[in-house]
This record gives C-alpha cells, structure tokens and sequence, in this order.
C-alpha cells in the first residue's frame, strides 16, 4: 500500500473521519485544507450530540471515528437527553469548547502517520476509464491519486446573507470554494441548492447572567468514547436558557422584508426542523415565547452562541430583537447571524458506500449530500473512508443495513428519499429503533469494523471487556431470585416489567454493583427491551424482505412499459440497488414494486 | 409467476357450455390495426359496433357480431380490449379465437386479464383478491361481498384507518424527536383516547369479518342422534334428493357424510353422522370420536328422535356443545297424534315430506339471524389472508392500549403501534409479496 494514496478535500467533520479512517486501514490519506489551521473546526454551534445525533457519534466511535473520543475530551458539560422516555431513544448530547476541539482533532491527524494535510485547494479532478486518475491543486499542480472524496460542506458556491446584503464565503471568514463545484458538474452530476442559518454570537460581558435561567450538565456524566478513561469527572460548566417575547416577535415581524430569507434573496430550501427565528415566529404565531439557550463556545468563553435564534436579518434588527429579551437588554454582537446557501448533490448519484455511481474512486460525503449537523456530516464521512481504502485493498465494503446502525439509516435515506431540506438524523427514520439504542453501538459495530481494520487493538480489547460483563450480568439476572408476593421470580422477570431496574432491587445491587454503570445499564436494558425487540424484529424484517433482492446496474426500467411514468421517472433516476431501496423511494407505486419484482426473476 | 410481456392476448370470456350468447375478449398494448382487419373500420372508444367479422388475414366473414373498443389506459386492463360478442356455438367462439390468434394474439393464461390490470395499477390486492373470489365463490352472496371489495370501499376504509394511527404516531414521534426542553407532550389520555376510538372501529370489522368467513367458507348443520331414528333420511330430504344411505338396521352411517347446499345466498353444508345415543350413555361408543370433532365444527345442529329430541339434551352434550340447536322429531307420520309439548319441536316425516319446509324455514331464520346481511357497512374480510392480518393488526392495537396504561415508554408503545400500520398495509398490498400474488391470479380462470 505505500504507493497508494487517497485524496480528501475538506477538513470538516466529514473530511477528518475520512482521512483518519482511511489512515487506519494503512492507506496514504492527503488532506487538502484550504486552512490547516481550520481543520477539525466547529463552525456552528458548540455542542456535539443531541436526539439522534447522539446515537450516530456513539457509531462513530463503535467504528473506530475520531469525534467521540474527541467530544470526550473536551466537552465542557454533557447531559443525557430524554430521560423521561424509553431507553431506545435516550440521546447523549455535550457542549464543547470548540478551540480545544480544533486542536485536539489537528493533533491527532498530524500524530499519524498516514496522514498528511496539504493547505491548498482542489480546483479540478481527472477521469480516465471511468475512475478518478488525479486531482488538479490551485498551487500545487497535479497530483496522482487512486481516490477521492470531497467533503467541502458548504463551501462550494457558498453565499452568506445578512439583511440585504450577501458575499461569497464558505463560512464566516473563509473563502468559497468556486472551481470544484463546477468541475463535479461538468463530469454530468446534478447539483442544487441547499441552505442553513447560524444564529449570532454574544459578547458574555454584555449579558446580566443573573437575570437568566441556569441549565447544568448531568452531575454524574457518561462519556460517548470506549477508550475515554472511566471514572469520567469531565467540567460541567452550566448553560443559560432565557425566553423571547411578543416584543422580539413584533420586531422580527416587521422588519421580516429584511430578512434575506423572506426578501426572496436565498434560493436555497432550508432547514424545517432547525428554523431560524423569523421561520418560528411566522409558523407558530399564536406561540408568545420561544426558548434560547445561551451556550459559552469554550471554556471561559466571552464569546455566547444563542441556540434556537438562527436569522439572516440585518445585523441592527438582530441587536434590537434580541435587546428586548430580558438580561439581553444591553447586549453586544461579536457576530450577526447569517444564512448560507451552498451547492449540495442530491446523494440518488451515489451508491450505498458513498461512492459515486457515475465514476469510479470519487466519494461525496457530508453537508454536499445534503445532509445538517457535524454529526451526520462525521458518519458519512467515515463510511465513504473505510470503503475507499477497503476498496483499494479489495476488501469487503462497509455498508451497514438499516438494521444495524443509524448511519446505515441516514445513507439509505439520502439515496432513496427526495431531499427538499437538510436531513437532519430523528430516531424516528430507524425501522428498527428498539435495537438501535446509544448505549448498544459497540455491541451491534465494533466487532465488523475490527475486522475490517478500522477498529484498533486497543479499543477492541476494552470492548471484549465491556461485552464480557454484559454477559456476565446477564447470567446473574437470571439466577439472582427475587422475592415479590412470597414468591421467588428470577431479577430477569423483576427486570422487564416497567420501572424496575438493578438499582432499585437489593438483591440485584448487593451482587451486581461492582460492574461498571455502563455494562450493567446495556445489560438491564437488553433484558427489558428483548420481548419488544424481537416482535419489532419481525414485523420489519417482512418489510425488509425486499432488501435482499438486488437490482442490476445497468437495469433497463424503460423497457418495462406498464410502470406508472412518475415510477419510472423516479427509478431511472435514483436507480436503486435493491427493490428494498426502490420501495423506499417516495412515489414509487406499490403494484409498479410487483412489476419491478416480477421482471427481476426474469432477468437474473 | 405468469410471463410479463406486452404481446396481445385472447380468450373466451364466457363460461364453457352453449349459451346464446359468447364473448371473446382480446387485450393488448395497440389493438387498432387488428380491429381494422376485424371491421374493415376505424376504432371508436366504448363504441359498441354491430359488423361482420372478417379473418384478419385472409378477410373471410366469420359471423355477425358486435365489437366493442376500449381505449388504453380507461380499459379493465388498462391496456387496448377489443371484445366481440358473438354466437354462443362452440365452432363459432372457436374459429374467431382462431381468428385472433392467426391475426398475432396469444390465448392468454389463467388470470391473465386480471394480471395486467393488476400490474397497470387498475386495481389493488383486495380488489384481485376480490376478483378471485368471485370466480371461485360459491354462491351469489359471497360474490356480492366481493363485488363490495371490488368498488374499492374496504381498501378505502382501512386506509382512513391506518391514517388515524399514523396521525397517533406522528403525535409520538414528534415527542421523541425533541427534547423535553423544546416541546410539551401530549398526555397518555388523549393518546389512548385516540387509539380506542380506532379500536371501537376495528372490533367491528373483525367481528364481522368472522361473518364474512361464514359467507364464503360456509355454514356447519350436523345432525345428531339415536341409532336409526332417520337421521340419513331427513339429510336426504333436506337436500331433495337420495345422498346418505338409510336402512332398518340400527348403525347403518358409520361415518360422516356431508353434502352442500345454498340458503339465503349462504354456503350451508350438511353433516349426517352416525348414530351416538347408546342407551343412557351418551357420546361414549365407538365411531363417536369422528362425530365429536363435527360436535365441534358445527355452526348449528339438528337433534333429531323419533320419540322425544328433548332427551338428547343432557350434561354431556351441554359441555360440548354451546351453539345452537334446533329440536326435530323424525318420522311424525307414525304418531297420529303427537303427545309431547310441541312449541319448539318440529315434526317431520321424511316418508311422507312433511315439515321439511318448515325445518329448512326454521334453518334460514338462523342464518338470517346470525349474519346480518344486511350490514355491509364495515366491510368484510374475504380472505384468509386478509382476516389473519386484520386480527394480527387489532391485536397490536390493544395491546398498545395496554402498554399505554401500565405506563410503558413512548418508544415502545410506538413499535406496537407500527405493527398495526404494516399489518393494515399487508391487506391492502403496500407492501408487495410476489408469493401472495401469484396465489390469488393462479385462482383465476382463462378470461377474467
Ligand atoms: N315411517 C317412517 N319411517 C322412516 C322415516 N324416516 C326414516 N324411516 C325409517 O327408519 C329407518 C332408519 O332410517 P335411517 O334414515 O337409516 O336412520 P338413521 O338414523 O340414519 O340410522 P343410523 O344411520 O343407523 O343411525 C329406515 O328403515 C327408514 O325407512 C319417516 O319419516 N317415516
Ligand atoms: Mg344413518
């Protein structure tokens, strides 16, 4: 493999899980950064996790990904979210402080030894027999690779709107990348236009803290990592929540003609389920309050990201909105909020590996697909790494089944579903949401990506351990009796009724509590969860049946005259590689699913 | 599975047998240029054309007929149909199918029609399942049931079902997607008053999907009594003619015979057994073992005796029989004068054919009772198939309401309630399955 290079462009969440995956499978990765000094950088909110996200960070890390270990160390406060519903959906979630981050991320690329980040821009890329042969730098001229995998975020074609005004910019303060995008669409891609907003940034001394809300972290936190050292004593630094009111709302309302969203300036769909502030005042009007969370970027920070107040208004109407909120009376801005509108593909041109199906070695992964958030961004960054160096090495792909991870979820989707916003992860995408739990990843991962070598010894060992108590535990619950109506059930019994858990029950904490927390949650949660799991099990898997039938590349819908023309249209288009996908696909009749299925068998 | 291909396609579509009439039917993708070699004239859409009809290729009169043309997609198959009707004599019918098939149609396979339709999106599974019902069913009534499937009212009914629950569940799954921070929830009371509502809905449709089954699969009336106390020969009056075998000799039936008939629309089949009233020991000979597992079968049942059919009620056919009964005293020709109370006995004489009407009166007025007809409202489940999974679904849907009540999570309570939305999309055939498909168009006949 010394010869054998992959190229990745982007130094995002996406681009470092894709340079640090392809390292670990022994692959030369080069990193092409337009600044090495903003790799690994968190350009939106400083926080890591959340509903859904959580689950896909704990993914990462099952596969070997950098961001969980990375959160873990320097996370300023973590929380495990929606405690109050059942365990399949708690969410781990934590605040960052963002500088560390960058540099913890910088320092681990540069301390590997297959990674090399280059600062400079790929302007171009060339083809030759249907693969990518090389990459065209701005400065460095031309470099021979054997792969590529653009991560550029929003940074292709990027515009950022404030008010009435809009410049070229990739994020705040960097340059747009202008050449690539349209090098892609010259190879026949299709591209549109997607967009997100950022809410601004507060200077801390201007804020009266006494005046607001406190929001602490969990005082006994988990870490999203395997390999981060137990006991975990991270900082709990506390967040702020204060409310809007009818007088921000009027402000917003009537300065909306500014707004570059609602001016007509963006063209660009954006988000339904992260709006900005003028998008939630127009839609819930009859609400008189919106909560904000007012979280520090890093330790000590004078610098205030106000979560749940994205906008793309002119800077002074942001000011006077947000002066009217109680303790924001005298604030300062260091940041207006902005909206950015960028080129994203629509990821029907990709296959389940993230590889391209129109050529051969090139990957898109992250924000480009469509897709919001660092943490989708990470995971389709990671999955497009491991199968450009496995494919390199000629070794099996990593395509993980809706069954068996959120990512695995969050790319089917991309491929098969119209994307008309940015996808954000929801546990509610998950088929099989009862198995797909935070706390199991490791279980339903590791071993796979250990085989594939994305999975170190170090981090395989720690998760033999961790599988090896669970099992223990397990064994106890069932011969560990306890007593209710005079009579002796096993705690596995105890366990799976509603509220019960080891803790609550003598006889299961006298013997149990010298495991780790974590295994004996994992533990107490497969025994509670195992009747529900396997009725869910198989109701999908009947839906899933469909996913084992592959569907040939070149496969010739035209042919098929009694598809319905909205049918045929859609699979010519995405052309799915199973009927799975294809009844995935929104508007694809079920009776068109029948033909299709039917004509399969004919041609094998 | 049959072959999937776009070649013009022909049957008779009437019964076989000489009728005065018979329809040939083609379909196929562009059926203008035969119809022209057929008429000598241009098509018209749903223009019914009285012509002769002329061979396509060598142009000789085949008979006068009417042509109709149904222009794809408006067609039952979505595709061109040409139907000719003609003179019902078999040489006729057959030398215009030969017509057809010298002029480029293929004789099309059992189901074929249906096939296509069902592959244009002309119609969906319950439909097709419908339309082999039809053909298979047994008599008019269960054929109006599947005419009810047919208009596409039940697929229709259990869809505004399944969006009750998806609209349940979305109320959920926005729940779960955000955090306590973000949103208020919606309490368990309204959630579950939601479900019951579609419950309430539900039990109805499976309660009358088991009437449903009744229509098509039929009604059990086994006849039970003493050894030789004319219970073979009341079966054979029933049915009108001389199925079971009767004699003097005590034990003449040593096993079951059963023999079908239609009352009121409804499948009715008859059982006669063989003789179990041993003295005062009743259902505890030999050959009782087969009588008992028709004892548990049975929808209804006749306790016949010569003397008195009270008697035959005692403890032990209590216990194995809850349904009901209707009492017949046999052979009443033979009593001038009948000395027992009469009010809810009913004298026959299978010699001299009297009471037979009335028993048959007394048979109808159960049907009539116990299957209300006359509610088509909640629509039936026709199939199999189709009751097992509305069963599957309701079953999902009480115990989601269970789940809710002992205070189980949300994420939980959502998977159950996503079992009854796959289930209710199974009936309906969102979700293909090519085994289900090819089942219900192998049950189909050529011409449909
Ligand atoms: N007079 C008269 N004789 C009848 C009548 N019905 C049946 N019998 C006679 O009764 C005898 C028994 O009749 P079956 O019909 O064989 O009686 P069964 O109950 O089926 O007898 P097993 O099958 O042996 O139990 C025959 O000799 C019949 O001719 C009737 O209505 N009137
Ligand atoms: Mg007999």
């Amino acid at each position: 493999m010394r010869n054998k290079s992959i190229v990745i462009v982007g130094g995002g969440h996406a681009g470092v899980e894709a340079a640090f995956a392809v390292a670990n499978l022994g692959i030369k990765a080069l990193l092409v950064s337009m600044d090495k000094n903003a790799v690994g950088r968190m350009s939106c909110n400083p926080a890591i996790g959340g509903l859904g996200k959580g689950h896909l960070v704990k993914e990462i890390d099952a596969l070997g990904g950098i961001m969980a270990r990375a959160s873990d160390a320097c996370g300023i406060q973590f929380k495990m979210l929606n405690k109050s519903k059942g365990r399949a959906v708690w969410s781990p979630r934590a605040q960052i402080d963002k500088h560390q981050y960058a540099h913890y991320i910088q320092s681990i690329l540069s301390a590997h030894k297959n990674i090399s980040i280059i600062q400079d821009e790929v302007v171009d890329f060339s083809v030759d027999k249907g693969s990518v042969s090389s990459i065209v730098l701005r400065n460095g001229g031309t470099l021979k690779t054997n792969a590529l995998i653009v991560c550029s975020g929003t940074f292709l074609n990027g515009m950022i709107h404030i008010g009435k005004e809009h410049y070229s910019a990739g994020r705040f303060g960097e340059r747009a990348v202008i050449g690539l995008s349209n090098a892609i669409v010259n190879k026949g891609f299709k591209v549109s236009r997607l967009k997100t907003g950022t809410p601004p940034r507060l200077l801390s001394s201007s804020i009266k803290w006494n005046k607001l809300q406190r929001a602490d972290g969990d005082e006994h936190a988990v870490p999203f990592s395997i390999l981060t050292k137990r006991p975990f004593h991270p900082k709990n630094i506390p967040c702020h929540i204060v409310d809007t009111n009818t007088n921000v709302h009027k402000i917003l309302a009537d300065n909306l003609h500014e707004s570059a969203m609602y001016s007509g300036k963006i063209t660009g769909v954006g988000p339904r389920y992260c709006p900005s502030i003028e998008d939630k005042i127009v839609r819930f009007s009859d609400r008189g309050k919106h909560q904000l969370f007012l979280e520090p970027e890093w330790y000590n920070s004078d610098q205030i990201y106000v979560n749940g107040f994205s906008t793309s208004m002119p800077k002074h109407i942001q000011e006077l909105a947000l002066r009217s909120i109680s303790g924001l009376e005298d604030v300062q801005l260091i940041r207006p909020g902005y909206a950015i509108e960028y080129d994203y593909f629509p990821s029907s041109q990709l296959k389940s590996t993230l590889e391209t199906k129109m050529i051969d070695g090139l990957y898109f992964a992250g924000q480009m697909n469509g897709t919001s958030g660092y943490e989708e961004a990470a995971a389709q960054g990671l999955i497009a790494g491991a199968n450009a160096g496995l494919k390199l090495l000629n070794n099996n792909s990593l395509v993980l089944g809706r069954d068996m991870a959120y990512i695995g979820v969050l790319i089917d989707d991309l491929i098969t579903k119209d994307i008309n916003e940015p996808y954000r992860m929801f546990t509610s995408s998950a088929e099989y949401r009862l198995s797909l739990r935070a706390d199991n990843a490791g279980m339903r991962l590791t071993k796979n990506a250990y085989d594939l070598g994305l999975v170190k010894e170090k981090q395989y060992a720690l998760f033999n351990t961790f599988k090896t108590s669970v099992s223990e535990i397990k064994t106890l619950c069932n011969a560990i009796k306890v007593p209710i109506d005079s009579k002796n059930i096993p705690l596995t019994d105890y366990l799976k009724r509603p509220k019960n858990t080891i803790f609550n029950c003598n006889q299961g904490r006298s013997v149990l509590e010298k495991y780790p927390y974590e295994a004996i949650f994992t533990a107490e949660t497969d025994i509670k969860y195992e009747g529900y799991v396997k009725i869910e099990n198989a109701r999908v898997s009947k839906l899933m049946k469909m996913d084992d039938v592959k569907i040939p590349n070149l496969f010739d819908y035209s042919s098929l005259n009694n598809l319905s023309s909205e049918s045929k249209e859609k699979l010519c288009r995405v052309k799915p590689e199973t009927l799975g996908q294809a009844s995935r696909i929104a508007g694809v009749r079920p009776s068109d699913l029948g033909i299709l299925a039917i004509c399969l068998k004919a041609h094998p | 599975m049959l072959p999937y291909d776009q070649e013009n396609i022909v049957a008779i579509a009437t019964p076989p047998g000489i009728g005065a009439l018979a329809v040939v039917r083609l379909s196929g993708k562009d059926l203008k240029p035969l119809y022209k070699e057929f008429t000598h004239k241009k098509p018209k859409n749903r223009f019914a054309l009285f012509t002769k009809l002329y061979h396509p290729k060598n142009n000789h009169i085949l008979d006068e007929v009417v042509v109709t043309y149904f222009k794809s997609p408006g067609s039952y198959t979505g595709e061109d149909i040409i139907e000719i009707s003609c003179h019902g004599g078999t040489a006729v019918k057959n030398s215009i199918l030969q017509a057809a098939i010298d002029g480029g149609a293929r004789l099309a396979q059992p189901g074929e029609f249906s096939y296509r339709s069902f592959l244009n999106g002309k119609m969906d599974l319950l439909q097709a399942e419908a339309v082999s019902a039809i053909i298979s069913s047994k008599t008019s009534r269960s054929a109006e049931l599947s005419l009810y499937h047919l208009e596409g009212k039940v697929s229709k009914m259990l869809g505004e079902i399944k969006s009750k629950i998806i609209d349940v569940l979305s109320i959920i799954e926005n729940e779960l997607n955000f955090s306590e921070d973000e949103i208020s929830l919606t309490s368990y009371s309204t959630i579950r008053s939601m479900l019951e509502d579609v419950q309430t809905q539900i039990n109805r449709i499976v309660d009358s999907s088991l009437i449903g089954k009744k229509i098509f699969s039929g009604i059990r009336i086994i006849i039970l009594g003493r050894p030789n106390t004319g219970k073979s020969s009341l079966f054979n009056a029933l049915l009108g003619h001389d199925r079971a075998i009767t004699s003097p000799v005590a034990g003449t039936t040593r096993d079951t015979v059963e023999s079908w008939f239609e009352l009121e629309g409804v499948p009715v089949c008859l059982v006669d057994t063989a003789g179990v009233w041993e003295s005062k020991k009743p259902l505890d000979n030999l050959g009782v073992e087969k009588t008992i597992s028709e004892l548990d079968r049975a929808d209804l049942c006749l306790l016949v005796d010569d003397e008195n059919p009270r008697a035959l009620i005692n403890t032990e056919f209590m216990k194995r029989y809850q349904h009901h009964y209707i009492l017949v005293k046999s052979k009443s020709d033979l009593v001038p004068s009948p000395s027992i109370v009469k009010d809810d006995i009913i004298f026959t004489s299978s010699k001299e054919n009297t009471g037979i009407n009335k028993l048959l009166t007394s048979i109808s007025t159960y049907i009539l009772n116990n299957i209300n007809l006359a509610d088509h409202t909640h629509g039936f489940m026709i199939t199999q198939r189709q009751r097992g999974l509305l069963e599957e679904s309701a079953l999902c849907l009480n115990e989601a309401i269970a789940q809710l009540a002992e205070g189980i999570e949300t994420d939980i309570v959502a998977s159950t309630l996503n079992g009854f939305v796959v289930a209710i999309k199974d009936v309906v055939g969102e979700i293909p399955n090519k085994a289900i498909i090819q089942n219900i168009f192998s049950n189909f006949c050529v011409g449909k």
